[in-house]
């Protein structure tokens, strides 16, 4: 295992860690807000740390360049997904409650 | 001994969803169960070394089949005025548990028979391996699906035009009208998402296409790619239901399986038998017509219409 | 279901871009999908990947919601260190909220009132809104009102910098005036 291996796995489990983070704030927080805070920034960085490690363990410029066009393209569904989310959420709420 | 850890997991996690996907408390969440259902399952067959398979599960099962089956809760919703409820039969533990036994114990005594049973010499599997440099193609999934196995494929064909007409012929009576949803309103985000996924999703579907013969790929990945392409701009209001196919959506349509068999004719009068393949290019002539007939059969079954129109 | 186009507002109709718009935004697709036609399959299949670049032009040319915005390459570098580094903050914040256990969060709605124009400028930032520590971007209201959800809200002022600095940060992207950063 040299160290562009290791760096590697660690980048790759650092990922599953946001991963797993992102999802107990999905557990935890009160409302639907707050849980798509915790869903869209925490999978991005999640998925970030899963692009790089492996992209490190390919060492190809080529793959490299291909994981950050699925990782620009994961953030562009999450981010709209989360907007269309949040705009029908607030829909259903009752007209009292509304911000 | 990771690798057993991450098997038995999902393989756990597949006989957990399956259960709730059943035992839903609504129909809503257990849509959502399948569709998580049809992901884990692309898992099992990454796996299971098929990744032509998972691409086909994560984009026909998951993708397509969650779009249609969502897109149906939401019309029953609006043709009953009411939300869709779970039946009383999935209820009765009279029906479901010995259900659930006789499937089990099915299940199990094919995997026993299965397994003990002698291993061939010549099975057709390895005589196809070893023939498949005749294909031209060095996928073997590509080589048995549309060389050795060509009339399987030609025949699918068939069935999925058979549905699309098959749906046609249920709409005529209850059609469903246009999707509800304040379609006319543009959102913020939606265009600029629009401008950039439908484009993408035009390169993923022929990138598939082309890499179908040497890695995994295919015509029917490519075309459910490119149909949730179309999915997208039917469900933002860019595309509507209209009522009678054009000229070109009907040629599109069977162009599929008219291409197919039309290939397939071609090298008859040499003596050769039917579906004996005249060359590479063959075969991504009729994965191209494949790719197109898939896609627009899967957007018009979504969009519950003969045809497509834009939304003026 | 059809509605009166004439009653729907001009803001709320599918868009109609300029025949100039849709040229400019099809040339930009063609040119990033042959960039990643030929990262994914080098130079095996060209006929194959300038069909696909000319039809994924088309249909971006026919899908574009409106005028695109000039910028200039050279800016592209700093836009894209501050998106990077806020991406990162964003989801170290939310995580270490989420793991924390007394829950730090203190959940308020905020409103800025944008001036950023509408198109491309104005999607940029309602999107990377939402990957930045601790805002959200929930709806678009009339007069260009932008609903931010904080996930720690006891301190608007520090929310409204947050946003106004990446309101700043685009328009400067873009080459457009800075914003006065008030949001009111």
């Amino acid at each position: 295992m040299n160290l562009q291996e290791v760096v590697a796995t660690a980048l790759l489990l650092s990922g599953c860690f946001f991963y797993i983070a992102g999802t107990v704030g999905l557990l935890r927080f009160p409302d639907v807000f707050s849980r798509l805070h915790a869903l869209t920034k925490a999978d991005n960085l999640g998925l970030f740390l899963v692009c790089g490690g492996l992209a490190l363990q390919q060492g190809s410029p080529r793959i490299a360049g291909l994981l950050l066009v699925i990782w620009l393209l994961g953030l562009l569904a999450a981010t709209v997904s989360c907007h269309l989310i949040a705009r029908r959420a607030l829909q259903m709420t009752d007209p009292e409650q509304r911000p | 001994m990771i690798a057993l850890a991450m098997d038995a997991i999902i393989a756990i996690g597949l006989v957990w969803l399956a259960l709730r996907t059943v035992r839903g408390a609504n129909v809503f969440s257990a849509i959502i169960m399948f569709i998580v259902f049809g992901l884990i399952m692309s898992l099992a067959w990454a796996r299971l070394h098929a990744p032509d398979l998972a691409l086909a599960e994560a984009a026909i099962g998951a993708g397509i089949t969650g779009a249609l089956l969502l897109v149906t809760w939401r019309r029953l919703q609006v043709l009953e005025g009411s939300v869709p409820q779970v039946g009383a039969e999935t209820r009765s533990l009279w029906l479901t548990l010995p259900t659930g036994l006789a499937a089990a114990l099915l299940i199990a005594g094919l995997g026993w028979v299965a397994l003990s049973l002698p291993a061939e010499p010549a099975t057709a599997g390895e005589l196809a391996w070893q023939r498949l440099p005749e294909m031209g193609v060095s996928n073997p999934v590509t080589g048995v699906l549309l060389g050795f196995r060509a009339y399987d494929t030609l025949l699918e064909m068939g069935v999925l035009l058979a549905a699309w007409l098959g749906a046609q012929v249920v709409a005529s009576e209850h059609r469903p009208g246009a999707l509800p949803g304040p379609a006319h309103e543009e959102v913020p985000l939606v265009g600029a998402l629009l401008s950039l996924v439908v484009p993408i999703s035009l390169l993923v579907a022929v990138y598939l296409l082309q890499a179908g013969g040497s890695a995994p790929g295919g015509a029917f990945q490519g075309g459910a790619v490119l149909a949730a392409g179309g999915v997208l701009l039917c469900l933002t209001g860019r595309l509507e239901a209209a009522d009678q196919a054009s000229l070109i959506e009907r040629v599109v349509l069977i162009l599929g399986l008219a291409v197919f068999s039309g290939v397939g004719l071609v090298m008859l009068p040499l003596g050769e038998p039917m579906l004996a393949m005249p060359g590479v290019w063959a075969i991504y002539l009729i994965e191209t017509a494949l790719l197109l007939s898939i896609a627009l059969t899967l957007v018009l079954l979504f969009a519950a219409a003969p045809g497509l129109r834009r939304r003026l | 279901m059809t509605t009166d186009s004439a009653t729907t507002p001009p803001s709320q109709r599918i868009p109609t871009p300029s025949g100039r718009a849709r040229l400019l935004w099809g040339v930009q697709c063609a040119v990033i999908l042959g960039v990643i036609w030929l990262a994914l399959t080098g130079v095996d299949a060209l006929i194959l990947g300038a069909i696909t670049v000319i039809a994924g032009g088309t249909a971006g040319a026919w899908a574009v919601p409106g005028m695109p915005y000039p910028w200039r390459p050279l800016r592209l570098f700093r836009f894209a260190g501050f998106f990077l580094w806020s991406s990162i903050s964003g989801g170290f914040d939310v995580a270490w909220r989420a793991l924390h256990p007394r829950l730090a969060i203190d959940p308020r709605w905020i409103r800025y009132r944008l001036e950023l124009p509408a198109g491309q400028p104005r999607t940029l930032m309602v999107s990377i809104l939402s990957l930045l520590p601790g805002t959200l971007s929930a709806d678009l209201e009339p007069d260009n009102v932008l609903l931010v959800h904080a996930l720690m809200g006891s301190d608007p002022d520090a929310v409204r910098a947050d946003v106004a600095q990446l309101e700043r940060e685009i328009a400067w992207f873009f080459s457009l005036p800075e914003p006065s950063g008030d949001g009111r």
